[in-house]
């Protein structure tokens, strides 16, 4: 005990000392270590005044304080750019963990089933940019197949989102399948846009933003090239190139995707099955674009030409016949590759015949209701006139509505 | 001369921030301010001012190295040093395999500037230090560090990385010691 005390009193006076007070103070707080305590204490004070002296301290905090200037000079102490990189890498690879975390939870499998105007939606598509921006690692899936995936995945949401009748925003990714006036056809949906629609090529792949009604409809918002700067957006004063219905006599094809081509597919359409409609390009199971080269047939109708619907014991010949045209000039506009194939129900473009009231079969087949196919005679009343040629649009639908 | 640091805890803390940040001038502060105990924490214990330089220029070039490595010390970067001075003299004496004998022959007494016992008149400061010179390591490190520095017994044992207890025992003794080998000497 009194061992311990007097290493404690003593520890305590050499505490007192370095405050400054005085041995006798010290000691005085220990009476009974007084004599054993005051001769150490001195010989701590002698300690306290071994000291370098300062002729020998000087020249060397000289020496060492150019040294140390010199190391200072040789590099900036902090590294700006490496400070910053690491904060970066280091608040990232928290994100990804975080974000690996929720993914293997329930939470993602939960909102994977989600759709656009859920709660979990952006998530979903969170998670999937995440999945996507981890591709280049080599234990992730490839980035080209997860794009495709994730396409695929949009236009099944928008699929849903349509047939529940859902309004909301989508967006997706696909094909250009036929292009009208007000219309176009993109991987099997058929988007109605309130404005002019660029030139599209048929089969050219594009982004779709646009916005799903209760009908079901969809409303394009913007049609926008992929791998490309030009946006088809809003051109309410634009229109497209004037339609001379004197130029009907002798239309000429535009092969070329800078023409300006009068169609419509009408998405009420139902008996002209989108995929059918216009064009050679894929059934909307394939998923695979169509590739466009630098010959692409573009379905282009020459002024005065109206869609027919392919009827059952059609041939080309007797279209031809019927429409005073040929049927090397019928499948020209219409990109038809074999003339003995012709497919019942399918829409091609025939010049408007309707001065020759012998021939009622060549109609419009731009309908609503779907009972286009129905004599496709009185009921060609409803596509507004801008979609069809002026002239003889007028006197196609009057003719019809007098024939009823 | 008395080289006494004393605690500025607030001070100290800021000179650190700043040269963590890289700010020279606040490294240039810290030198200043701290290369005296330094020098002398290191100058106690080997025979050679040329020495002693150079091995208290290693722990300020050590202080740069952390900085740039970012394994600078947040706080006590009194501890610190000494921690590092303490490394650097056992690196030294590693290599020489022996501790020195006569490290402290060539020293002159300070000025005798206020004597607080008349005790300290009747010893030859020159004999303190060639008393100190015949402890053990741990001895002369304790007594230089509490009473030289007057370090706290809580600093003084996380520079020496013991427990405070055996400090208080250790100073204790290292006391006597000395004490012992000054009456021997008288």
């Amino acid at each position: 005990m009194a061992g311990r005390d007097i290493l404690e009193a003593f520890n305590d006076c050499v505490d007192r000392l370095a405050r400054g007070e005085g041995i006798e103070d010290c000691l005085r707080a220990y009476p009974q270590f007084a004599a054993e305590l005051a001769p150490m204490l001195e010989t701590g004070l002698l300690v306290r005044r071994i000291d370098v002296r300062p002729e020998e301290l000087q020249p060397s905090q000289e020496r060492v304080r150019f040294r140390l200037e010199h190391e200072l000079a040789r590099a900036p102490l902090v590294q700006p750019s490496t400070r910053w990189t690491l904060r970066y890498v280091a608040g990232w690879i928290i994100t990804f963990a975080l974000v690996l975390m929720l993914i293997s939870s329930g939470t993602a499998i939960y909102a994977q089933n989600s759709l656009p105007g859920d709660a979990l939606y952006g998530y979903k598509r969170f998670s999937e940019n995440v999945r996507l921006s981890l591709a280049p690692l080599p234990f992730t899936a490839d980035a080209d197949a997860l794009n495709a995936t994730f396409a695929e995945e949009r236009r099944d949401e928008v699929r849903e989102v349509v047939a529940i009748g859902r309004e909301v925003e989508v967006e997706f990714e696909g094909v250009v399948e036929a292009v009208g006036d007000v219309t176009v056809l993109v991987s099997g949906f058929v988007l109605r846009a309130e404005f002019e629609l660029l030139d599209f090529v048929i089969g050219e792949r594009v982004n779709v933003r646009a916005r799903s009604t209760a009908d079901g409809e969809l409303i394009a918002i913007s049609i926008t090239r992929r791998n490309a700067s030009s946006i088809n957006m809003p051109q309410p004063t634009q229109t497209p190139a004037p339609v001379e219905p004197t130029q009907t006599g002798t239309p000429t094809p535009r092969p070329t995707n800078t023409d300006t081509p009068t169609r419509e597919i009408r998405p009420t359409e139902t008996q002209l099955r989108p995929t059918e409609a216009l064009t050679a390009t894929p059934s909307r199971q394939s998923q695979t674009p169509v590739t466009v080269s630098s010959t692409a047939c573009v379905i282009s109708a020459p002024a005065g030409w109206m869609r027919y619907t392919i009827q059952s014991g059609d041939t080309l010949s007797s279209l031809a016949a019927r429409t005073n045209t040929s049927v090397q000039r019928i499948m020209t506009v219409n990109c038809l590759e074999n003339a003995n194939v012709l497919t019942v129900g399918r829409a091609i473009f025939l010049p408007n015949v309707t001065d020759s009231p012998q021939n009622p079969t060549v109609t419009p087949i731009v309908r609503d209701g779907g009972n286009a196919n129905s004599g496709g005679n009185g009921e060609a009343t409803t596509p507004p006139q801008r979609d069809i040629p002026p002239t003889a649009t007028r006197q196609n639908n009057n003719g019809g509505g007098r024939g009823d | 001369m008395i080289v006494i640091v004393l605690p500025d805890i607030p001070d100290e803390d800021r000179l650190l921030r700043n040269a963590r940040e890289g700010d020279k001038q606040a490294v240039r502060d810290i030198y200043e301010q701290y290369f005296p105990p330094v020098f002398n924490f290191i100058r106690l214990r080997v025979d050679s001012v040329m020495v002693a330089e150079d091995l208290a220029s290693d722990v300020f070039i050590r202080l740069l190295e952390a900085i740039r490595s970012k394994s600078a010390p947040h706080h006590s970067l009194r501890g610190w040093l000494f921690k590092v001075a303490r490394n650097v003299l056992y690196e030294h004496y590693g290599k020489k395999q022996q501790f020195t004998e006569s490290a402290l022959s060539e020293w002159q007494p300070a000025p005798d500037e206020h004597l607080e016992m008349t005790f300290i008149r009747n010893v030859d400061v020159q004999a303190a230090r060639n008393a100190l010179q015949k402890l053990s390591f741990d001895q002369q490190e304790v007594i230089i560090l509490r009473f030289g520095q007057m370090l706290s017994l809580r600093e003084t044992a996380d520079i020496m990385g013991r427990k405070p207890n055996a400090i208080k025992a250790l100073q204790f003794r290292a006391i006597q010691a000395l004490r012992q080998i000054l009456g021997e000497i008288a």
